[in-house]
């Protein structure tokens, strides 16, 4: 008993935060994900070049003062592709990760709470979805939406498609571990407590419900972001992604394996960047997963 | 979805480890097989319809023509193939072929004059639709049966004589006449087996062939298999085997012709050129290639000449050879350098103020105000480095944005036939050392012009030259020709003249090098 009374009172929040602040590995992630949004965002003023100016007279050249990254086929400049490629792999990530967020929690919210006839039309809707091989589902959606039009803005063009075809086909995971969580939360004795003394169901979702099944939603959504570089990355290997002269991590995989043999700087720069980060959102989702678990409560 | 993407990377790993075994094997022999890798899948074994040079260079070792050329002659002369001679008369109107004898087709059975008739028939008929018909147009009545306007044909100018010897009677003189007839499109078919097999007949089973090489194994997407055929009439084939792979990545087959896998390889990444320069076994050679941009001259806003004139302008053809280094020249007019009829001063050239001019001229003062353009290749490493180059240069010199889309080739060339894009890439390789092969192209009724692009006045003066022996009228009016297609009409922007690189193993011996790029292997010795 005197034990607990010496530790300060935390909340749910509070502890878990205070946890992923101890997990060192997680904490270093964390920073070098921020970094990365910073480069990503900033990217117009940090590189020192623009990603498609091309210079006849410096072709595949090796790293150099001029250009740290060296030069591709093209002559441009290897760290400002480097730099834009973090830009759409990251923009291509975190905002499929956001879009099959708030369509997979809708979903799985509302399939959860309703339960009964709602709950198994809506699942053998997403149980559909699933027998579909991800990458067919994929083309198929990228085809539809690039020959939509939506956007004049080339660069927005070029994302939407892409980010399209990745939240459309990842949306189902998340609605499938949401509905689940509803459907446990929604039988606990904190909400049945809260309904008998008049508690409105807007109020129990927002003040039980949500906090208790955020903890495996974060977990899941950081470990998709890495699924969804390297799908990305997979789909402009492929040629299906980005199309020229738009830059990202796969593109510039893809570019720099063509070219291995020959010119080693152009395939390695893409590939730390890619490895760093997947490893960075793969510590970090260990530390959330370490942080939202009740169980751990008081361990560290 | 991680699971799921592991999956797909193994299994496609061990789906590639299991076609890798099978194709070291096919039961051959390492010192009697010729390791080539043709690219991609042929896609049509049919030597009357097919239009491309993967198909050609398997044909031309499986089949052979009425003539042949003589590549040590360096007027490019011809020697006898199946014709054991051939003379013209009355002023080159009238060609006369004999037939050699004793020639079987690989099934035993004797080949025949009707044999050549009936492929030519076979080419010319309406119901073929094939791209190559107009080879044979300048035969009297031709182009009216390819229209289905002469029904019959032997209405056409072509008749077997009492002595057995083809007599082909044209519409006007065509001193390159023999000439049409080194390529497959003019090959002999057998129609009993065309008949009995359908569209299947070009399956390895079923396909009778008559050249060096018999046609043994098709391994589809993955190899072809040639093995000498002991029924030739003419020297036999000096290697026993032709092992053709289709690789697509070049860096691939670099990696396979290293370590011995693929005994030849061409054509080589442009990129890769400065290094793969060092290496011994490196071979280059001009040859007839024009590798030029085609544009859609029905298609808003490609439809509007100043725009074509435009994009002409803004196109430095000197940073695209700079870029590829690999010795190419830089062209503005059809003809490639090299043939007779190259006339390098005309054409629309590079001068980005003129192509602005024509971009206010045609409406577009304010570039970002074009509709889209899409841009097409067919998918490639260099294609792609060459359009991702034109489309930096059209955003520099013009500002507009131009959106790249590539194919795989067979799809490729049906979206050019149906649905073609705004501007696509496309080259063209000699069928004959003549300039009325290149012009030709662009006529009103080729089959090969995706332009939409007509002019009368142009399909006139193709017509005219064709007739006449005078070199210098000829060449004036060739000139003119290419006035008005590349500066007046401007459904193409000529890139550069090809050359051809080439990685070739030194137990290699007598590999065919040409400006035609015909290769056949029959010579190939290997030590």
């Amino acid at each position: 008993m005197s034990n607990s009374l010496n530790q300060p009172s935390r909340s749910l929040w509070q502890d878990s935060i205070y946890r992923l602040k101890k997990n060192k590995s997680a904490m270093v992630s964390l920073y070098f994900i921020i970094f990365l949004c910073i480069v990503a965002i900033f990217a117009k003023f940090i590189a020192p070049y623009s990603y498609e100016t091309q210079n006849m007279d410096a072709i595949l050249q090796g790293p150099s003062g001029k250009f740290w990254l060296g030069t591709d086929s093209l002559g441009r400049d290897q760290l400002s592709r480097l730099i834009y490629g973090a830009r759409m792999s990251m923009a291509v990530a975190v905002f499929t990760a956001v879009i099959s967020l708030i369509i997979g929690s809708i979903y799985g919210a509302i399939s959860g709470w309703f339960g009964g006839i709602v709950d198994r039309i809506m699942m053998r809707i997403v149980d559909l979805l699933f027998s579909i091989p991800t990458l067919v589902l994929m083309i198929l959606v990228k085809v539809i939406f690039d020959s939509l039009d939506l956007f004049e803005n080339p660069e927005l063009k070029a994302l939407t498609s892409i980010l399209m075809a990745l939240s459309l086909a990842s949306w189902v995971t998340l609605a499938r571990v949401v509905r689940g969580q509803v459907l446990q939360a929604k039988e606990m004795l904190y909400v049945e407590a809260a309904q008998s003394i008049g508690a409105k169901p807007m109020y129990i979702l927002w003040k039980h419900i949500i906090p208790n099944i955020m903890g495996p939603v974060i977990i899941l959504l950081t470990l998709q972001v890495p699924s969804n570089i390297l799908f990305e990355s997979f789909l402009s290997f492929l040629g299906l992604g980005l199309q020229p002269p738009f830059s990202s991590w796969g593109v510039l995989s893809n570019e720099g394996w063509a070219l291995m043999k020959s010119y080693p700087h152009l395939i390695i720069a893409p590939s730390v960047a890619m490895a760093l980060t997947l490893f960075a959102f793969s510590f970090l989702g260990d530390g959330l997963r370490d942080a939202f678990d009740p169980k751990m409560r008081g361990r560290m | 979805m991680r699971l799921s993407l592991w999956l797909v990377v193994i299994s496609s790993l061990v789906a590639l480890s299991c076609t890798k075994k099978q194709k070291a094997e096919y039961g051959l022999k390492h010192e009697e097989t010729l390791k080539i890798n043709i690219t991609s899948e042929p896609p049509s074994m049919d030597w009357s319809i097919s239009t491309d040079t993967t198909s050609a260079e398997i044909q031309d070792n499986i089949m052979e023509g009425l003539v042949e050329y003589n590549f040590s002659d360096p007027e490019l002369g011809l020697m006898p193939s199946l014709a054991k001679e051939w003379t013209s008369s009355n002023n080159a109107q009238t060609w006369t072929f004999t037939i050699r004898e004793g020639v079987k087709w690989n099934d035993g059975k004797p080949f025949t004059a009707q044999h050549v008739i009936d492929g030519w028939e076979r080419l010319l008929a309406p119901a073929t639709a094939s791209q190559y018909a107009y080879f044979l147009f300048g035969i009297k009545n031709a182009t009216k049966f390819n229209k289905g306007e002469v029904k019959d044909f032997k209405d056409v100018g072509v008749k077997i004589n009492e002595k057995g010897q083809i007599v082909v009677q044209l519409e006007a003189p065509q001193s390159y006449f023999p000439y049409l007839l080194t390529h497959h499109c003019t090959y002999p078919v057998r129609l009993d087996v065309i008949k009995k097999h359908g569209d299947k007949w070009t399956e390895p089973k079923n396909i009778v062939t008559l050249g060096p090489y018999n046609l043994k194994i098709w391994d589809h997407d993955k190899a072809i298999v040639l093995e000498r055929n002991e029924m030739y009439y003419g020297e036999k084939a000096k290697t026993k085997n032709i092992l053709a792979y289709m690789i697509m990545e070049k860096s691939t087959a670099i990696t396979l012709f290293e370590t011995g896998k693929l005994d030849v390889q061409t054509p080589l990444p442009s990129a890769e050129l400065s290094v793969l320069k060092k290496k011994p076994g490196y071979k280059e050679n001009g040859y007839l290639l024009l590798y030029y941009y085609g544009m859609n001259t029905s298609k808003p806003p490609m439809n509007d000449i100043n725009v074509r004139k435009a994009i002409a302008h803004a196109i430095d053809r000197k940073e695209i050879t700079t870029m590829l280094s690999g010795g190419q020249k830089p062209m503005t007019s059809w003809v490639p350098a090299g043939m007779f009829g190259h006339e390098p001063s005309v054409g629309t050239g590079f001068n980005p103020g003129k192509a602005k001019e024509f971009l206010a001229k045609a409406g577009f003062k304010d570039p970002t105000t074009m509709p889209k353009i899409e841009l097409a290749y067919n998918t490639n490493e260099d294609h792609k480095r060459i359009a991702e180059n034109v489309q930096a240069q059209l955003k520099r010199n013009l500002g507009i944005n131009v959106e790249i889309k590539n194919e795989e080739w067979k799809s490729y060339l049906g979206k050019l036939k149906s649905d073609t894009p705004h501007i696509y890439r496309m080259g063209w390789v000699a069928d004959f050392p003549d300039p009325d092969n290149f012009l030709n192209l662009m006529t009103s009724y080729s089959d090969n012009n995706h332009t939409k692009w007509g002019n009368k006045e142009f399909d006139k003066i193709i017509n005219q030259a064709v007739s006449i022996n005078n070199k210098e009228k000829r060449r004036s009016l060739y000139t003119q020709a290419q006035k008005i297609l590349t500066e007046q009409g401007v459904p193409v922007i000529p890139i550069y003249s090809g050359v051809k690189h080439a990685l070739i193993n030194k137990r290699v011996k007598n590999y065919p090098v040409n400006v035609m790029d015909r290769r056949k292997y029959k010579k190939v010795v290997l030590q």
